[in-house]
């Protein structure tokens, strides 16, 4: 039974939790790509993510029913995501670094545009996974996600303002770290 | 808008705070100011190299998702049992210390309830105080004069014979010491006489050798 389309998040898990199975599927391939991008982002380890996002909407299942429209999904969605991200964060801690891996790319692309992209890649995934968790979070949460301050105020339970200020920094901090890979800057280091 | 005034507009921009008409102020500013447009367009592109990374592929097994949240349910279900059952166990001790204690008695319109030992049962009416033979009330001893006066009579006595007996030591001691005066006296007389005696006899042979022959 196909309920995509127009439904809302919130249409959707109200029918969820009277009993729609359905529904919580259309929602796991709603978010599916949105919570895969902020958790890559979030832990930098790509081989992770797919067991990670099977974490978070296991945690999304089982607390479907405590679930009230006081905030939007997404920002529930995103809270769930974000504790999974950190938890498995902690536990990276301990764990050995990891080595980059690529995902195969479209034979289309040069192979010097090809190697430049995936150069830059890593660098801009090296460069968040250097940022303080705090910045790296609102940075994930507003670049990548386009959450806006106010709902990120709300899933982290910080001032808005605050969160600007962690953002132009952490902004500051990227632009500062990526500048060898700006090319109106200088030409790329090899 | 100067320099300060585009740079603050700028982080604005970057938090999407800008207002339509800051928007075209930063905009006339930026064809005007060189260095401000190159600032600009760094931040752009930080913008545009933020997006290099690409987004991972990932499906998430729906039907696993069921199976485990079961596995979780039955495991939670598993720790609560485990916690009630221990409840439940404190509790039923609870309720055996206390029971040992407390007595519920329910009797015709009254209830209750006693903790702790029992009283000591009371003595039926026949066998109350009133009711037993009499019995010499026990008196307290008391010490009378005379029993004063023996008692210091008594003493005195003892005082009496330890005098007494000492008086007799001390003749004894009395009659022993003029003893030895007396033995003493005889031995001095004696020596005196034995030297007498010898002085006697030397004399004579002295004498005799004198005459005739050495001793």
């Amino acid at each position: 039974m196909n309920i995509a389309g127009n439904i809302t998040d919130a249409a959707l898990v109200r029918r969820w939790q009277q009993g729609e199975a359905a529904a919580f599927e259309t929602l796991v391939r709603r978010w599916e790509g949105p919570v895969a991008r902020f958790v890559a982002r979030l832990v930098g380890r790509p081989e992770q993510v797919a067991d990670l996002c099977q974490e978070v909407f296991l945690r999304v299942f089982l607390a479907g029913p405590r679930y009230r429209e006081k905030a939007a999904f997404s920002t529930w969605i995103y809270r769930i995501a974000l504790n999974v991200a950190r938890d498995a964060g902690r536990r990276q801690r301990h764990e050995p670094a990891r080595l980059h891996d690529h995902e195969p790319e479209s034979p289309a692309v040069s192979a010097e545009a090809l190697y430049e992209q995936r150069e830059l890649a890593t660098a801009v995934d090296d460069a968040l996974q250097t940022l303080p968790e705090p910045l790296r979070e609102v940075i994930v949460l507003r670049h990548y996600e386009a959450v806006s301050f106010e709902d990120m105020a709300r899933l982290l339970g910080t001032p808005a303002s605050t969160l600007k200020s962690r953002f132009t920094a952490a902004l500051s901090r990227l632009r500062q770290q990526l500048q060898p890979w700006d090319k109106s800057e200088q030409e790329i280091p090899r | 808008m100067n320099c300060t005034e585009a740079r603050q507009a700028m982080n604005q921009q970057l938090c999407g705070d800008l207002e339509a008409d800051q928007t075209a102020q930063l905009e006339q500013h930026l064809q005007l100011c060189s260095d401000c447009r190159q600032e600009h367009e760094r931040w752009q592109r930080l913008r545009h190299m933020l997006d290099a990374p690409s987004t991972p592929t990932v499906s998430v097994d729906v039907a696993a998702i069921y199976g485990q949240a079961e596995q979780r349910r039955e495991r939670q279900l598993r720790r609560w049992r485990r916690v009630a059952l221990a409840g439940l166990a404190v509790a039923a001790s609870l309720l055996l210390v206390l029971g040992l204690k407390l007595e519920v008695r329910l009797e015709p319109g009254a209830v209750s309830l006693r903790w702790g030992k029992p009283p000591e049962p009371k003595p039926p009416e026949h066998l109350a105080p009133s009711a037993l033979p009499h019995q010499p009330p026990i008196i307290a001893a008391t010490v009378t004069p005379a029993d004063v006066q023996l008692i210091r009579e008594l003493v005195h006595v003892l005082a009496q014979d330890v005098e007494t007996r000492d008086r007799r030591q001390q003749e004894a001691l009395d009659m022993l010491a003029t003893r030895l005066d007396e033995l003493q006296t005889q031995t001095r007389e004696h020596w005196r006489a034995t030297a007498r005696d010898v002085a006697g006899l030397y004399a004579l042979h002295y004498v005799a050798d004198a005459k005739g022959a050495k001793p």
